[in-house]
């Protein structure tokens, strides 16, 4: 079962067994890999386009430490029986839905029919991937407003063989493509606001990216002249969102909500509603092509255009690198026993393996004295690194 | 023993509310009524199609023959003129004055769920739409009317005062059946009930201002007909958009036992008066 979530776990784990294994004294610590673990929290950040840091709700892998809006990409194969294991240190709540996966009642993330993960407890959800195709998590306590915060991802099921489905067309690579929206007066206080109807979402994402934030990096796509590249598509807005594709892509929709639907077709303009998600071929006309592809975000209420995205889109052998995942900060000495020291005076925060914060501060010395033996993860703005305290 | 039981208590059921709700063919004529209906803290002004004419919060729904028209008398009890109305390929319309009583043939219509309402300004802000179910021939079969409601609009209607179409929309109601949730898991016209295996057809009108997407859980269903996407009929989804004045038509088949919800995933309209969890939601249970 391939994962990259679980790749990068295990290569958390690779390195402190790495750490461990050059400290004789601790050699009897934890190494045994954990697996994947989601965790919830209520206390995050996003920054905007214009800079404005925004309060998110969301998910995380514990091994990184951290919730990101949307939460982190979960990859399966078709067929992969999974039990995905849910932390929530948060103080409220919360639950996983698994939204077209079609998973039986015990595992349907629902409160009232299902189960609730309450603060500092964990949860399981057992299902199997049956069907590939592209789907959606969230939670499902007081939706209307926990999703507005960000408790939301997207899940993709490969097709083992190469192809979209059984019988269905090669491509060559998949991009991910979450839409959503948010209202900012209810992020910067959500405690405040009901009424829930008049949710009026005023900032929209791809990715949970928006404006320039699209215009750089990896969230460029691409894909070789002659091959063809697999949109992902999904929406957790509340929005209706159209995609305008430049017809020389030939975007063809192959699949709706992990099903092949029974004749493909253009798809130059493409409605996505909330909840719904496609599976689009494009392919870049030449090896000079560069162009983007316009996200419109349009009022369900009252059917107006209210935003818009653009996504770029190129021949890969013009597109940029994707940018360098941030190095991980350096800590010394790791293992620790009273303090760690990093090169910076920075902003970070200590989290454990539940994803609790426990520390956090700006000077390049800390103090870990007050924690207890184990395994803990350093966030900084250039990413996590995980340390042992012995 | 328990499962042919339930097939009894099931059919027996359906049998009691069709007598009840269901316009059938051969009865022919229809009251629009005038009444409240009450929701929260809001007691609002209604029109409603009856089968009957004493008032219920519940618009009517027809079982047509497919391909056939038939003969239908429209009582209007209203002092404000209204019409029956249904959009097809072509719209058809026959105008019912105030006070009066018109007889006339409905058009033949191909299999599906259809939308019928009053087009007029206050027959259909205070909710005179219904469905017609065309050719739908089970023992298990359910429908949906979904519809939006904002009370100050209400207002206006029933006072005759002009309606500030150019104010942003904000409905505080979203409603199945006329019913709102919790309420909604006991309709029985609605709440879909059935035994692991069955298979059922839900028919879905959206008789409201706005556009509105229903998410199942659990299930995937199969488009069997579509007044607007008709593109999309065969598709199998989770996750369906039901444009202004569309009508689908759905087959489930309950693949697994449990009891799943179905809701709008415009999250705004799971609420009423904007509390949490309401509004368009509903719940599937299967019996194992």
């Amino acid at each position: 079962m391939k994962s990259i979530n679980r790749i990068m776990i295990w290569g958390v784990y690779l390195i402190t067994a790495t750490i461990l294994a050059k400290t004789t004294s601790i050699t009897a610590q934890v190494l045994q890999p954990l697996p994947p673990i989601m965790f919830s929290e209520m206390n995050g950040t996003m920054i905007l386009d214009d800079g404005m840091e925004l309060p998110i709700w969301g998910y995380g892998l514990m091994a990184d430490g951290y919730i990101t809006l949307p939460g982190p990409l979960l990859e399966y194969e078709t067929g992969d029986n999974v039990n995905l294991v849910f932390s929530n240190p948060s103080p409220e709540s919360h639950t996983i839905h698994l939204h077209g996966l079609d998973v039986n009642q015990a595992n349907d993330g629902v409160p009232t029919t299902s189960f609730l993960v309450v603060t500092g407890q964990n949860g399981a959800y057992n299902f199997t991937a049956s069907n590939p195709g592209t789907f959606l998590y969230h939670c499902h306590v007081t939706t209307t407003l926990h999703l507005t915060m960000g408790m939301y991802g997207m899940i993709l099921v490969r097709h083992p063989d190469g192809t979209l489905f059984e019988g269905g067309p090669t491509y060559h690579s998949d991009a991910p493509l979450l839409f959503s929206d948010l209202e900012i007066a209810t992020n910067l206080a959500p405690v405040q606001s009901y009424p829930f109807h008049d949710i009026r979402p005023d900032y929209f994402m791809v990715n949970g990216l928006s404006g320039s934030q699209l215009d750089s990096g990896p969230s460029i796509l691409s894909c070789p002249f002659g091959s063809q590249l697999a949109l992902r598509l999904g929406s957790m807005a509340y929005t209706r969102t159209r995609l305008i594709f430049p017809p020389s892509l030939n975007a063809t929709c192959w699949m709706s909500d992990g099903r092949p639907v029974p004749t493909p077709f253009s798809a130059d303009t493409l409605d996505i509603f909330p909840g719904e998600r496609f599976t689009v071929l494009i392919t870049p006309p030449s090896t000079s092509f560069d162009g983007t592809i316009e996200v419109q975000y349009w009022d369900m209420l009252n059917s107006q255009h209210v935003g818009s995205n653009f996504i770029r889109f190129r021949d890969a052998s013009l597109a940029t690198p994707p940018a360098l995942t941030p190095p991980s900060i350096i800590i010394s000495p790791n293992p620790a026993h009273n303090s760690i020291t990093i090169p910076a005076s920075i902003p970070w925060t200590v989290f454990d393996l539940s994803g609790r914060q426990l520390l956090s501060g700006h000077s390049s010395s800390i103090d870990i004295s007050s924690l207890a033996t184990g395994n803990y993860v350093l966030r900084t703005s250039g990413g996590s690194t995980p340390f042992v305290k012995y | 023993m328990k499962r042919p039981v339930f097939i009894k208590l099931t059919s027996i059921m359906v049998l009691a509310h069709c007598i009840a709700c269901t316009t059938a063919i051969a009865q022919n004529t229809i009251w629009i009524n005038t009444g409240e209906w009450m929701q929260s803290a809001d007691t609002m002004p209604a029109l409603r199609f009856n089968s009957t004419a004493v008032f219920d919060t519940v618009n009517t729904f027809f079982n047509a023959p497919e391909n056939a028209g038939w003969e239908l008398t429209v009582i209007n009890t209203d002092s404000v003129a209204h019409n029956f109305t249904i959009n097809t390929s072509q719209t058809f319309t026959e105008n019912i004055p105030a006070g009066e009583e018109v007889t006339f043939e409905v058009p033949a219509l191909l299999f599906g769920t259809y939308r019928y309402y009053s087009s007029d300004e206050r027959g259909e802000v205070l909710g005179l739409s219904g469905l017609i179910k065309v050719g739908i021939d089970s023992d298990l079969q359910f429908h949906w009317n979904l519809a939006d409601w904002m009370p100050s609009r209400m207002d206006s209607a029933q006072a005759g005062t002009p309606i500030d179409w150019d104010s942003g929309y904000i409905p505080k109601y979203f409603s199945i059946n006329s019913h709102t949730y919790p309420n909604t898991a006991n309709d029985p016209l609605g709440t879909v009930t059935m035994n692991l295996g069955d298979t059922c057809l839900i028919s879905i009108v959206n008789g409201g201002f706005m556009e509105h997407v229903l998410h199942f859980h659990g299930f995937h269903v199969e488009i069997l007909s579509a007044t607007v996407q008709t593109s999309r009929v065969g598709w199998t989804k989770d996750t369906l958009p039901i444009h202004k004045g569309e009508g689908l038509t759905l087959l489930l088949v309950a693949a697994q036992a449990g009891v799943y919800p179905v809701h709008n995933h415009n999250l705004v309209a799971v609420t009423n008066a904007g509390f949490y969890p309401g509004g368009m939601l509903t719940m599937i249970t299967v019996q194992p």
